[in-house]
């Protein structure tokens, strides 16, 4: 019952807000179009056709519908390259992100719950690796390991986990010295018991607002790593490679740049405006 | 006062330790430090074995640590591959144009998203304050690769008004250093404003209008000052965004700082002039945070007097 309720408030407050319906709006069309990639796209994205190379978009002079966004420098189709390009963005947005705020979550609660001198390791890894560098490291990976989509993750998740782990610590910590954790505790609850029933639930509402903006960054570091060649292999189309390969033809084809862009900032853009409305959702306190 | 920036230069040894180790151990990753660093070059058995003792990685690993950041802290950063002279010497030819669009972009970031921050917090709500952080939303949301592309095509190739790429007069840095900004001024301006909300709301700054001081002191004097801590701390943040994003906007424009180097190097397959641009840009990174977090103090007088 108290679940139901607790729905429509979301959904009351939701449709109060039209900003929010368009986050979530655009963040729902981008995972739908990755999802069904192969159906909504015209044609395959990977199909060559030197004769129409460089074709305009359909609303231009000399564009025609068979290619509603034009073509590459090969003669492949922007739109199908674009709507599959966001399955290998949200693929490793979302794996990364889980990578990292699993670690980030489990090491926030170690150090928020124990204390002492677990608490003074994890924190202060986390401030080294906040004072890192952290896209020349990940450039430097990449450039000797090797792109593709498995090294990506690793390097994008492991680096993910210090927003997740410093919050969550933060929370434990106030939330340790509550009642209820004293009374379960004097009930004789386990350590586990105590953590996993009473204190993770209370962190929810923060976990699901830094995921949705960790989401958003990891999609354009991702985009910026094809862009820079150190992405997957070059066959599988991405946003940011989509970018990279249309630079040489900025002045003849600038739509093979314009598209993949506008894509990669409209779901990041769809995200960020859910992932206010959220915030203010859960807690208006919760502003940095 | 002490304690705090002894914590910091403490912690600021680890992440040079770290970096450096970091930067050393990308050579182990795939296990043969030799293949990383022949890359494409066929070698007999006998030949590799004698490239192996003369790099001396047939040593232990931590002698081979230890032996870098020896190295590292006498600025001898080896030898690149393929311009054949010393790392060293090409990092000195470059760093001077990055540092400078970090500069440039560093006091775009402040000149421009401090008072755009005020202006739309003293007007909150009104037309200008919501069209200002609609924008600063969309900022946000641009990669910066595709930025530049965008900047350089309509003010570079449309309408001429800036050189494409390169470096030389002040017209040559104006795209790059927009490019790089924009995202830090929606940041800084988005900080600012709602920081400066909330101060405003604060009890002092109610006593202050009620002693009759002009609104104008009240803002600047009492409020700005405060609203300004927060916003100090991602100061620091930004500049290690900004020496990562120099890779991004200087290849973007063919900009020739150490960023450009960094993936020409990749794309070379020169590891030794990689290692040394990452472990400059690094240095350079842990150094001027360790700056700000000096600056801090002088900001903040509750660390002061801790």
């Amino acid at each position: 019952m108290a679940h139901i309720t607790k729905n429509n408030r979301f959904v009351r407050e939701l449709l109060k807000s039209p900003l929010a319906i368009f986050g979530l709006f655009a963040m729902v069309a981008t995972c739908v179009v990755a999802i069904a990639a192969p159906l909504l796209a015209p044609l395959d994205p990977g199909l060559i056709d030197v004769t129409k190379r460089l074709t305009p978009p359909a609303f231009t002079d000399g564009g025609s519908f068979e290619h509603i966004l034009g073509t590459d420098s090969l003669g492949r189709d922007v739109l199908s390259r674009i709507i599959y390009g966001s399955r290998v963005s949200l693929i490793i947005g979302v794996s990364a992100v889980a990578l990292g705020g699993v670690l980030g979550v489990v090491l926030g609660l170690l150090s928020g719950y124990f204390g002492g001198i677990v608490d003074d390791i994890i924190m202060r890894l986390a401030d080294i690796q906040m004072a890192f560098p952290f896209i020349l490291i990940a450039i430097t990976i990449l450039a000797v390991m090797g792109p593709g989509l498995q090294n990506l993750v690793i390097v994008l998740g492991f680096t993910g986990w210090v927003t997740y782990g410093r919050v969550v610590r933060g929370q434990i910590f106030s939330l340790r010295e509550k009642e209820f954790v004293e009374s379960a505790a004097s009930i004789g609850s386990s350590h586990a018991r105590i953590i996993f029933k009473h204190l993770l639930p209370n962190t929810w509402a923060s976990v699901i607002v830094i995921t949705s903006f960790a989401v958003a960054h990891t999609i354009i570091v991702e985009a910026s790593l094809s862009f820079l060649g150190l992405g997957v292999k070059p066959t599988v189309p991405t946003w940011g490679g989509m970018v990279a390969e249309g630079r040489d033809y900025i002045v003849n084809g600038w739509w093979i740049v314009t598209f993949p862009g506008a894509a990669i900032a409209s779901a990041v853009l769809g995200i960020n405006i859910f992932g206010d409305w959220l915030r203010d959702y859960f807690d208006p306190r919760l502003r940095e | 006062m002490l304690r705090y920036l002894r914590r910091r230069l403490f912690q600021s040894i680890f992440v040079v330790l770290g970096v450096t180790f970091v930067s050393f151990g990308v050579l182990f990753l795939t296990g043969d430090p030799a293949a990383v660093l022949l890359g494409d070059v066929e070698l007999t058995q006998s030949e590799m074995a004698e490239f192996r003792h003369q790099m001396g990685f047939d040593r232990p690993w931590y002698v081979q640590y230890g032996d870098y950041i020896w190295r590292v802290a006498h600025f001898d950063f080896g030898k690149s591959y393929y311009h054949g002279i010393s790392n060293a010497t090409l990092i000195l030819d470059t760093i001077p144009a990055t540092i400078e669009l970090a500069i440039v972009s560093t006091a775009m970031t402040l000149v421009i998203g401090i008072p755009i921050g005020m202006f739309c917090a003293f007007r909150r709500n009104s037309l200008t304050d919501r069209a200002t952080m609609a924008g600063a939303l969309l900022a946000q949301a641009m990669p910066t690769f595709w930025l530049g592309l965008m900047l350089m095509l309509v003010f570079a190739e449309i309408l001429r008004w800036l050189p494409v790429s390169g470096r030389g007069g002040i017209e040559h840095i104006i795209l790059p250093a927009i490019t790089l900004s924009l995202m830090s001024i929606a940041r800084n301006a988005r900080m600012v404003r709602s920081s400066m909300l909330e101060v405003l709301g604060q009890d002092y700054i109610r006593t202050a209008r009620a002693k009759g001081l002009s609104e104008r002191i009240v803002q600047y004097k009492h409020a700005l000052k405060n609203a300004m801590i927060p916003v100090m701390t991602i100061i620091g943040m930004d500049i290690g965004y900004r020496l990562g994003g120099s890779v991004i906007v200087e290849t973007v424009f063919g900009y020739p700082g150490v960023g450009r180097m960094v993936i020409q190097s990749i794309n070379n397959k020169d590891v030794p002039l990689l290692q040394a641009c990452v472990i400059v840009l690094a240095l350079l990174f842990v150094g001027v945070n360790l700056l700000v977090d000096f600056l801090y103090v002088y900001v903040d007088p509750r660390i002061r007097h801790s």
